[in-house]
């Protein structure tokens, strides 16, 4: 059905939802509801759309606690990019504590982790199970960067 | 701001559609306030048609532009502003529809409906003012409890 | 990206028609609406239900496309009736005041039971 007033389409990169999230637990929902959301639209299984909210969740939640370390005025910023390839979710903190990378290629020991304070590196592990690509950069500023793609099968 | 105060941002294409997944966003985060369920569905409707009204009204469906939403959390009450980019502004505001007999004789458009649907749906609404080419704002509140507003113009 | 696409189906009970719309009613749904009600009509039809499965979203724009039946309905001298939505968009079909031009109903019997009372006293 044409429109009258020829509204223009989103290419591929144009696709984009951001989010900027306060860091104080309870706001990850915001960013798993569009996440699921976002991903039933683009017709992901069900599966796929759960796995993609618990990463998100994990993710998120790793920003408020460690990354921003839970400072409600700093920002966790969220951004959703769709393609016809799949769905990547970058997502950003102010880096008060930089992740250490190397704490999540180690498969968690179950118990190491319930004794440690720092449950940090078991969200991370969990995330690359889940994702298909998960990447981890630094902004010039100083923030953590964590990319995780799931990509639509044909 | 002050430090009761936290605020989200969600940001999107002008794109018919994405108003459903700000929606869902919203009504997480009313939900989480403790708004009842009616009043979540309440301003999950309002908040869509205002999305609406940008999308088609402000930036006149042009897919690269963006729809910023701002929503500003204190205890008991909640701020939406929607902005779109301002190509049509929105001089003023009339929120009073026109009748259902102007309607079904094809009279009056659905966009007008829209804005009383909001009116209706929260505590206070309306366009903040601004000028040609800043942008068209329009601020939604909802308060818990519920406090209704006489007449809801800018 | 894929939506809530509208899926619309037709179908008869004891002289009244039922259009059954599943998914979001919305600007995008007009050819769906629109094709369905000159369907059930070219078949004869002057009881209508128009029947929401549960849907999850309806904006104005979807409401207008129902709004542009209505005013086809009362030119046809059709009687129509809306049921199976939700609380609240009984509650919004009301506000928007359709609730004068059609009568509106929990579910799908209790609008063809209506519907047929006038189709008997024909």
């Amino acid at each position: 059905m044409p429109d009258p007033q020829r509204p223009s389409t989103l290419g591929d990169e144009e696709r984009v939802i951001e989010l900027h999230l306060p860091s104080r637990l309870g706001y990850e929902k915001v960013a798993m509801d569009t996440a699921s959301a976002m991903a039933k639209r683009m017709g992901f299984p069900l599966d796929r759309v759960d796995s993609l909210r618990t990463a998100v969740s994990e993710a998120v939640t790793n920003a408020i606690e460690h990354g921003n370390q839970h400072d409600s005025a700093m920002k966790v910023v969220v951004v959703f990019t769709g393609s016809d390839d799949g769905l990547i979710v970058d997502v950003a903190d102010q880096g008060r504590k930089r992740l250490d990378e190397a704490a999540t290629e180690r498969l968690p020991n179950i118990q190491q982790v319930l004794q440690s304070d720092d449950k940090g590196g078991w969200g991370i592990w969990l995330i690359k199970e889940l994702m298909d690509e998960v990447q981890f950069s630094v902004a010039p500023t100083g923030g953590n960067q964590l990319r995780m793609v799931i990509h639509l099968d044909r | 701001m002050s430090h009761n105060q936290v605020t989200i941002e969600i940001i999107f294409p002008s794109e018919l559609g994405y108003e459903k997944i700000a929606r869902d966003a919203i009504g997480t985060l009313a939900r989480n306030m403790g708004f009842d369920a009616e009043r979540v569905e309440d301003l999950r409707t309002a908040l869509s048609e205002a999305c609406i009204n940008a999308i088609e009204h402000g930036n006149q469906r042009q897919a690269h532009l963006r729809i910023h939403i701002t929503c500003t959390i204190s205890r008991n009450r909640l701020v939406i502003v929607v902005s779109d980019e301002g190509l049509r502004f929105h001089p003023s505001t009339r929120l009073d529809p026109a009748s259902m007999e102007q309607k079904l004789a094809g009279l009056a458009s659905a966009r007008g409906m829209g804005l009383m649907l909001i009116g209706q749906l929260v505590d206070e609404c309306g366009f903040l003012p601004s000028r040609p080419g800043q942008g068209n704002h329009f601020r939604l509140a909802m308060y818990n409890p519920p406090r209704r507003s006489a007449t809801n113009i800018a | 990206m894929i939506d809530d696409e509208l899926k619309v189906g037709t179908r008869q009970r004891d002289g009244v028609w039922i259009i059954d719309l599943e998914g979001d009613v919305t600007t995008f749904a007009e050819d769906a609406i629109t094709s369905a009600y000159e369907k059930v009509t070219a078949e004869g039809a002057k009881y209508i239900v128009i029947n929401s499965r549960q849907s999850d979203y309806i904006n104005s724009a979807g409401i207008a496309i129902l709004i542009g039946v209505v005013t086809e309905v009362n030119r046809q001298a059709q009687k129509l009736a809306i049921s199976g939505l939700s609380a609240h968009f009984q509650k919004i079909f009301r506000m928007v005041g359709l609730a004068q031009y059609a009568d509106i109903y929990a579910g799908e019997d209790e609008a063809v039971a209506a519907l047929q009372k006038l189709v008997q006293a024909v």
